[in-house]
């Protein structure tokens, strides 16, 4: 496949015919990718698709089997971490610690994190500073893992299925969080099977089917050279795949 | 990096001892208080034996407690959902483990220290009031200096202290070795913790030959001891370092975070 963009520039991330592999399951197959900078690209696919597997190799969780990953020049490591924030679809935070020491602990390893947007969002959210993450509902959790991710000032930001898992109202409010948080320059590559609720966001579609990238465009020509919506369109692609 | 994550994992080993520092403060003063009251007045003999019982139970939990909080840290913060905060810190695999085995390793030196200076204090007056006989000299340092000389009491805390560090990253890497296990993450663990000491148990049976070869009076073993130690740091050092690399090439290359 064509990579989709070419400006080096403009580069935040490349995959190199990226393949991994979890007892002779292939998670990800010659996934070759190039994201630019300042866009906000959904990275959608059924689950087991790969998504979350190529997020946890950007952010050096995983090794590929083969290929490379760049982000910003770097192999992923402790320089990419630096550049880049990513949301997991998982609580990983300590139970028992308060919202403020989490903001605390954030600021001491993250030198783009901007402790006073982190606690204005915090008092947009009526979460006191002082609450444990163990008082906390669900939604809370998901909420304040998110407003600590975008509270950083980073290049790249991945966010792991962020509206999986809420209520319609938090899912505007994470999707509004987002918009209205990450820098103008940065990527922001968030991965769903919600394609439905995100659409209307992204700028740059990827499609991933059982590790392999089957498209990679622009959200505006996907839905002006077919017709319909990118959900749509999804369903449509993936009609086609025997097996699916 | 590495003191930062220092800085925040004393921080949550603390929490979880202090409270029991200051139960161990107090059990001793109990303990002593009491032991002062039966010595003098021969009253309160069956709760000052009670207490005594309870105290010492509190030493042996204590002291366990410190082993399971280290081998507990390690998990829950790099094994589980926490491991994908800690993973993705820009610090550098060796940071992680370093910041953890460094907080490990003064966890249980400080127990251990506050436990022996609870036993030596306690040991003055229980004694007396419970009518053991337990010699003095067992509590005098300048005892073991004179029997053992100072070169060996140094290769010997150098020995306890790389004891320490073999053995905690010995739970370090079997809890490494268990997560590479997809399904039943904890009995992998366990059965890295059999295989892998059982491997060590083979290695010390082997290290023991050459060491009986030199050993040529057994009963006379303390007169070998300025030989044994170094050729026991120099093995521990060994065994601590293959560890530790396992361990980190485990956790940079082959990391599985559920």
């Amino acid at each position: 496949m064509k990579p989709y963009n070419t400006d080096s520039s403009d580069i935040i991330l490349t995959c190199d015919s990226v393949c991994k592999s979890f007892q002779n399951i292939h998670a990800l197959s010659n996934v070759t990718l190039t994201l630019n900078r300042g866009k906000i690209i959904g990275l959608l696919g059924a689950n087991g698709s790969g998504k979350s597997t190529l997020l946890k190799l950007i952010n050096g969780l995983l090794v590929p089997d083969k290929g490379e990953i760049m982000i910003g020049g770097h192999t992923p490591g402790v320089e990419t971490k630096k550049i880049v924030s990513y949301l997991p679809d998982a609580t990983y935070l300590s139970s028992y610690m308060t919202a403020e020491q989490i903001i605390d602990f954030f600021a001491d390893f993250y030198s783009d994190f901007d402790s006073k947007k982190a606690f204005e969002m915090l008092k947009l959210l009526n979460l006191k500073p002082e609450m444990k993450m163990k008082s906390m509902s669900k939604g809370m959790k998901e909420k304040l893992q998110l407003l600590l991710v975008m509270s950083r000032n980073a290049m790249l930001y991945c966010l792991d299925e962020p509206i999986g898992g809420v209520d319609p109202a938090t899912r505007d409010y994470i999707l509004s969080t987002i918009i209205t948080n990450y820098s103008e320059d940065a990527t922001v590559l968030i991965s769903t099977h919600l394609i439905t609720e995100i659409e209307m966001i992204l700028d740059e579609a990827i499609f991933l089917n059982n590790g392999t990238v089957m498209l990679h465009e622009s959200a505006d020509s996907i839905r002006n050279d077919n017709h319909m919506t990118i959900d749509s369109y999804f369903r449509e692609v993936f009609r086609c795949i025997p097996n699916y | 990096m590495y003191t930062k994550l220092l800085k925040h994992e004393c921080k949550a080993n603390l929490r979880y001892l202090i409270p029991l520092y200051i139960i161990l403060f107090f059990t001793t003063i109990t303990v002593i208080g009491l032991s002062y009251i039966t010595f003098i007045t021969d009253k309160l003999p069956f709760i000052t034996n009670l207490f005594f019982f309870g105290y010492i139970l509190s030493l042996i939990l204590l002291s366990a407690f410190t082993i399971v909080l280290v081998i507990y840290r390690f998990y829950k913060n790099f094994m589980t959902g926490e491991g994908y905060l800690m993973f993705t810190l820009p610090a550098s695999t060796h940071a992680l483990i370093l910041s953890k085995l460094t907080t490990a390793m003064l966890s249980i030196i400080v127990t251990f220290f506050l436990v022996f200076a609870s036993i030596f204090l306690v040991g003055n007056t229980v004694s007396r009031s419970v009518h053991l006989d337990i010699p003095m000299q067992s509590f005098s340092l300048s005892n073991y200096v004179d029997h053992l000389g100072i070169g060996n009491i140094f290769y010997l805390i150098i020995l306890v202290i790389l004891a320490i560090a073999l053995q905690t990253l010995f739970y370090y890497l079997c809890i490494s070795i268990g997560q590479m296990i997809t399904q039943n993450k904890l009995i992998g663990s366990l059965i890295a913790y059999i295989a892998l000491s059982t491997i060590l148990q083979v290695v010390a049976l082997i290290a023991i030959v050459p060491i009986g070869i030199l050993v040529k009076d057994p009963n006379n073993i303390l007169s070998y001891i300025h030989i044994l130690l170094p050729i026991m740091i120099l093995g521990s050092i060994f065994i601590t370092v293959i560890f530790y690399l396992g361990i980190h090439y485990i956790l940079k290359k082959k990391l599985n975070l559920e």
